[in-house]
């Protein structure tokens, strides 16, 4: 294969992987924010937990890393209903206490997690050391699972949000607190449920790069900033958007780096990101 | 005689704050002088943190707050790493710089995100903030790159620990007066206002975007020339000396701090960033005494940090209001005294060429052909009818007839989509909100009618308006502006507020609240005050008392009214005409008495008949 | 006949932080029939609905609801056995007409009881039916009315509150909600509805609560609160206080 076609596809590929890690991250952001009017700042800190809690099964309690997957989507999805339950709750609808609040717990949580697992950086084995090599261009099988997993996830809760009663809960929320009061819906076990489906993503993805990048108590920062960027330019509360906006900047990044510096693709994002805001204060997606 | 002796006083507040102040210093001064090389340098950093949080309280004044006052900081400390290390420059010229460095990039991030809705600024300003570092990590060849930048001068003259701790002594001694001096200014309680009522505080003529725009530049300079300083104190920088958590402490500081006076933003400093290093803590525990320290005190409070904070924590017994702090100084000169309604609108008169050359009599309001739509909804239909100057007027006509929307557009809050609006020849549609006050057209809200947490004293001199408006004015110490204290407090007298001056408008029992809203309204000494629904929620005697009160400020021929009421009796009893709007349409416009007798009037508030009814 | 009372107000007072809303109301509608609520914006018409269903805290006074006293704190939830329709219609404008209305049988896990209870809806309201995968907020004015009383229809209430059903709505309109809520209190379910439209609220009512700042100016049958000429004064009233 033509060699530039051959580079032209890998960033392709890793673009989408990182698009799907990241539209994992966004998407529960942006839920939470749908429902709460709270910009959560410790939704960061709940990717480090997932990729944490698979570095303890899979190093410590030596399981499987899909057991370990398991165990980060769910551990992580209760930490994050416990801080609704008890922090976030008390700043519904108030935007900057909410994420002062938000900044606290990450600051909090980031340094317990230094007292509890140490400054050293830590690895986690993938299941997979398998690279799939089609005409130069090299599919590693970690990053194929991402995508999947990312797709099922993505799937299953836009199933979950259309077809069951407590989606449909849900979106009534979102659309209209004080309305959905009067069908009976109780309004903040709708906002404890989305937090933990918000946490249940970030584990995910969080146990998903585990085996590519090395631990570290403040690993959930950058990804933190570029779901802010998309969500911002997504529209705040559009879930379909941040899926959208989130694979284009996964290739945006990944474009950056494959024809231009890696260190370019961070800022480039966000100077994207001001230019959105300054044409569509709302988002793109965002309505009204 | 002293001032303080005629106001019947033995000390003032004030002469408590330089006592206090002159301890301050005097104990920082034995302190440089006795402690050791330790203590000295956690004073100096504990100076330079105080000097960040200073900065940043001013914006926090107006209700934002931002996440990239470490950046400021780094950008002034790099600009001098960069500039005495590579080009020679002298430490001492390399401090404006960093400064002006730091207020640019204020000036960047400021312009592109304060006109968008509230929720981005921060994110914004956390973006702006991961964006900074990571460019002074990449741009090896200016900043160094991760190894940063090494062997920064320190000026000459300042070699030793002591000197240093001098230095940044009388540095944030400084720069704690000057943002004292900000704050007592009469732009500094615009900034207050804004912070507790963003509308409120345009409908007396203080614009939201440039006045938050200075707040932010002022406070990135500052953070800019204390970066400066830091550089030249450590004589090292890295990128890893500007993490993201060094912008939320200094937040931390100001928050715990409380908001209403910047001498809790001292206290905050010192209990964040002093006692855990006496104590001796690692790194990660003070971050987590800090974190948990702050969130206990947030989740207490959860509403209003900005705003709320200062009052819980001993605000309310401490009772420090203006008023009691200007009433030892002031002497207003005889002519600013009003000794009465009678004479202030003699006075109005006479001040008439100062406001564009047209007497108040003048100008009448008019509104040919108005129209508004939201999405599909048609609030207001092509609405005409004028106001008169001297008449008062009731805007009434059934729930969701579009008569608040109607005060919106003639505000200046939102704009007509069709039709014209004019004072006079000048047509006013476009205009924003605080320029259409200057054209003497004041509105006041139902809801937010006052600024909450400002003392009354405050809500009333903050919206009389200054003769002069040059920048020099606007930073004049409020105590110092006789014309506004004189007219703030000949207001409190006429609406019977005096014994209220120095409690907070929120305590204030709820008819008194909306009396104060109506005193704010005339503090902008407008020529048309537009008035919300000055009586819902009022008990019946209060009713009879706004009614009163309304009634003589129109006979008073200060200003033209104009009323949105659904208190038929108030209205029917204090307009001289009333306007009905039905579906966004003027269904009628007359006296009170052909108003009420006109069937399409009755048909509006009793309903259409039900001719066929009894068949369906 | 001695009518029995499905949800009864005793001496509340109600208040929005410093703002009293309601003193002293005392009401009962009585089962089976309609009861007006009459009054001026602000007079506390639906702080009184409000209060009903559960989601206002009581300050003062009972509320009795098929003869049990009920908690006087603001519930999480509207209370069992009460539908409401809100001032506004406030329907999910992003949800499909359909989905509206299984919103309102939220509570109630019996499909088939929920599939007669929607059948019963669409029986009623055929246009719903017609549009009942369109979006809600495409819907105009009197249509979204509809819908949120068959939401409140869904929830299988024994006491429906309505408020402002006609508010905003065009004359042929008002005409027929006011049908439809006359049909819906033929079937023996009790409504209170509060109206600033005096008219139509006389003519589909029973019984009728003038209110006036909070506190019950005049009660009684509609008819003889339909030619007391308070009613005239209390909303065009020319004398002063």
């Amino acid at each position: 294969m033509n060699p530039s076609i051959a580079s032209f596809l890998q960033m392709l590929f890793n673009g989408l992987s990182l698009g799907a890690t990241l539209a994992l991250i966004a998407v529960g952001l942006t839920m939470v924010f749908g429902v709460l009017h709270v910009v959560n700042f410790a939704h960061g800190v709940l990717f480090m937990f997932g990729a944490y809690t698979t570095y303890f099964v899979v190093e410590v309690l030596e399981q499987s890393y899909f057991a370990a997957l398991v165990a980060a989507t769910v551990t992580v999805a209760a930490i994050s209903a416990a801080l609704a339950a008890t922090v976030f709750r008390r700043f519904q609808g108030l935007l900057l206490e909410g994420a002062i609040a938000g900044i606290l717990l990450a600051l909090l949580l980031e340094n317990l997690a230094l007292v509890w697992f140490g400054a050293s950086p830590k690895n986690v084995a993938g299941p997979f050391t398998t690279v799939v090599a089609l005409g130069g261009v090299y599919l590693e099988a970690q990053r194929i699972l991402i995508i999947a997993i990312a797709v099922v996830l993505v799937t299953a809760l836009h199933l979950f949000v259309t077809r069951t009663r407590h989606g449909r809960a849900l979106r009534a929320t979102q659309q209209d607190p004080f309305a959905a009061r009067l069908q009976g819906i109780a309004v903040r076990r709708v906002m404890i449920m989305t937090f933990a489906i918000g946490g249940a993503l970030a584990g995910a993805a969080g146990a998903l790069v585990a085996p590519q990048q090395v631990l570290l108590p403040s690993m959930g920062q950058p990804p933190l900033l570029l779901a802010f960027v998309i969500v911002i330019v997504a529209g705040m509360g559009s879930v379909k958007g941040s899926l959208i906006v989130a694979v284009a900047i996964g290739l945006l990044q990944s474009a950056i780096s494959t024809y231009w510096v890696p260190e370019a693709a961070v800022w480039s994002s966000f100077a994207v990101a001001l230019c959105f805001l300054a044409l569509r204060p709302r988002g793109v997606f965002g309505n009204a | 005689m002293p001032d303080s002796v005629r106001a019947g006083r033995p000390a003032g507040l004030r002469q408590w704050g330089r006592i206090s102040a002159a301890l301050g210093l005097l104990a920082g001064a034995a302190f440089g002088l006795a402690a050791g090389e330790y203590y000295l340098n956690v004073a100096v950093l504990a100076f330079l943190s105080l000097i960040m949080a200073v900065s940043l309280r001013l914006l926090m004044l107006a209700g934002e707050a931002a996440l990239c006052h470490g950046a400021f900081y780094a950008f002034g400390a790099y600009t001098t790493g960069i500039l005495t290390t590579q080009h020679g420059m002298p430490f001492w010229f390399t401090v404006p710089l960093g400064g002006l460095v730091a207020a640019v990039g204020a000036l960047i991030i400021g312009v592109s995100s304060f006109r968008t809705s509230g929720s981005y600024f921060l994110l914004m300003t956390f973006g702006f903030l991961i964006v900074a570092s990571s460019i002074i990590e990449s741009w090896t060849g200016l900043t160094g790159g991760f190894s940063g930048i090494v062997g920064i001068s320190s000026p000459a003259g300042v070699d030793s620990l002591a000197s240093w701790y001098w230095v940044t002594f009388a540095l944030a001694a400084l720069v704690f007066a000057v943002f004292l001096f900000i704050e007592s200014s009469r732009w500094g309680l615009g900034l207050k206002a804004l912070g507790q009522s963003r509308e409120l505080a345009q409908s007396i003529g203080i614009s939201p975007f440039p006045n938050m725009l200075v707040a932010f530049a002022v406070g990135a300079l500052f953070a800019g020339v204390a970066g400066s300083f830091y550089a030249g104190y450590v004589s090292f920088i890295a990128p890893s000396s500007f993490s993201f958590w060094l912008s939320v402490y200094v937040l931390m500081y100001v928050i715990i701090g409380g908001s209403r006076y910047l001498v809790g933003t001292l206290v905050g400093t010192f209990v964040l960033a002093v006692i855990p290093v006496l104590a001796n803590w690692s790194e990660e525990y003070v971050a987590i005494f800090t974190a948990a320290a702050t969130l206990a005190i947030l989740m207490a409070v959860p509403t209003g940090i900005v705003t709320t904070l200062g009052r819980r924590f001993g605000v309310r017994t401490a009772a420090v209001t203006l008023h009691d702090r200007v009433q030892p100084d002031v002497r207003p000169r005889p002519e600013d005294i009003p000794t009465g309604v009678h004479k202030a609108a003699h006075k109005l008169a006479q001040e008439a060429p100062a406001r564009g050359g047209e007497p108040p009599e003048g100008q009448v309001l008019r509104l040919s052909g108005v129209s508004k739509s939201f999405g599909g909804l048609q609030a207001l239909d092509d609405v005409s009818f004028s106001v008169l100057p001297g008449e008062t007027l009731g805007i009434i006509g059934p729930n969701g007839a579009g008569k608040t929307t109607l005060f919106n557009l003639i505000s200046g809050f939102d704009a007509p989509s069709e039709g014209t609006i004019a004072l006079g020849e000048r047509r006013l549609n476009g205009l924003g909100p605080a320029k259409i006050v200057r054209h003497g057209l004041t509105r006041t809200f139902q809801h937010s009618s006052v600024f909450g947490e400002l003392s009354v004293f405050e809500n009333l001199v903050v919206a009389c308006r200054s003769r002069r408006s040059g920048p020099l004015h606007r930073l004049q110490p409020v105590r110092r502006d006789g014309t506004a204290l004189a007219e703030a407090q000949s207001l409190l007298d006429r609406f019977d507020m005096a014994n209220w001056a120095g409690t907070a408008a929120d305590d204030l029992p709820y008819g008194a609240r909306k009396r104060l809203g109506v005193a704010i309204g005339m503090a902008t000494r407008p020529r048309m005050l537009f008035l919300d629904e000055p009586m819902a929620g009022l008990t019946d005697p209060e009713v009879q008392e706004m009614t009163e009160l309304l009634r003589a400020l129109a006979q008073s021929g200060e200003t033209t009214i104009v009323l949105i009421e659904h208190r038929m009796s108030a209205v029917t009893d204090l307009c001289d005409r009333l306007v009905v709007l039905d579906f966004g349409r003027v269904i009628a416009d007359g006296t009170p008495e052909d108003v009420t007798s006109d069937p399409r009037v009755v048909e509006a508030y009793l309903g259409g008949s039900l001719e066929g009814f009894e068949h369906v | 006949m001695s009518e029995a009372i499905s949800l009864e107000m005793r001496s509340v007072s109600a208040a929005y932080g410093p703002v009293q809303a309601l003193s002293g109301v005392t009401m009962a509608l009585p089962s089976g029939s309609t009861t007006a609520i009459i009054g001026a914006n602000g007079a506390g018409k639906t702080t009184t609905l409000n209060v009903m269903a559960g989601l206002h805290r009581v300050s003062e006074g009972t509320v009795v609801m098929d003869g049990t006293e009920q908690s006087r704190r603001r519930t999480a939830v509207i209370r069992p056995g009460v539908g409401y329709s809100p001032e506004g219609r406030r329907v999910f404008p992003q949800m499909s007409v359909e989905e509206n209305l299984l919103i309102g049988a939220q509570h109630d896990r019996r499909r088939r009881d929920v599939a007669t209870r929607l059948q019963g809806v669409f029986d009623r309201l055929p246009l719903l039916h017609e549009r009942r995968s369109q979006a809600a907020g495409t819907l105009s004015g009197g249509q979204q009315q509809m819908l949120a009383i068959g939401r409140a229809l869904m929830r299988d209430p024994r006491v429906l509150l309505l408020d402002e059903p006609t508010l905003g709505l065009s004359p042929k309109m008002v005409l027929e909600i006011a049908g439809l809520i006359r049909g819906i209190g033929a079937e023996g379910i009790t409504i209170a509805l509060v109206e600033q439209n005096a008219r139509v609220a006389l003519a589909l009512a029973q019984h009728a609560y003038i209110l006036e700042s909070g506190r019950v100016a005049l009660s009684g049958p509609s008819a003889e609160v339909r030619s007391d000429p308070r009613i005239q004064e209390s909303y065009l009233s020319k004398s002063g206080g």
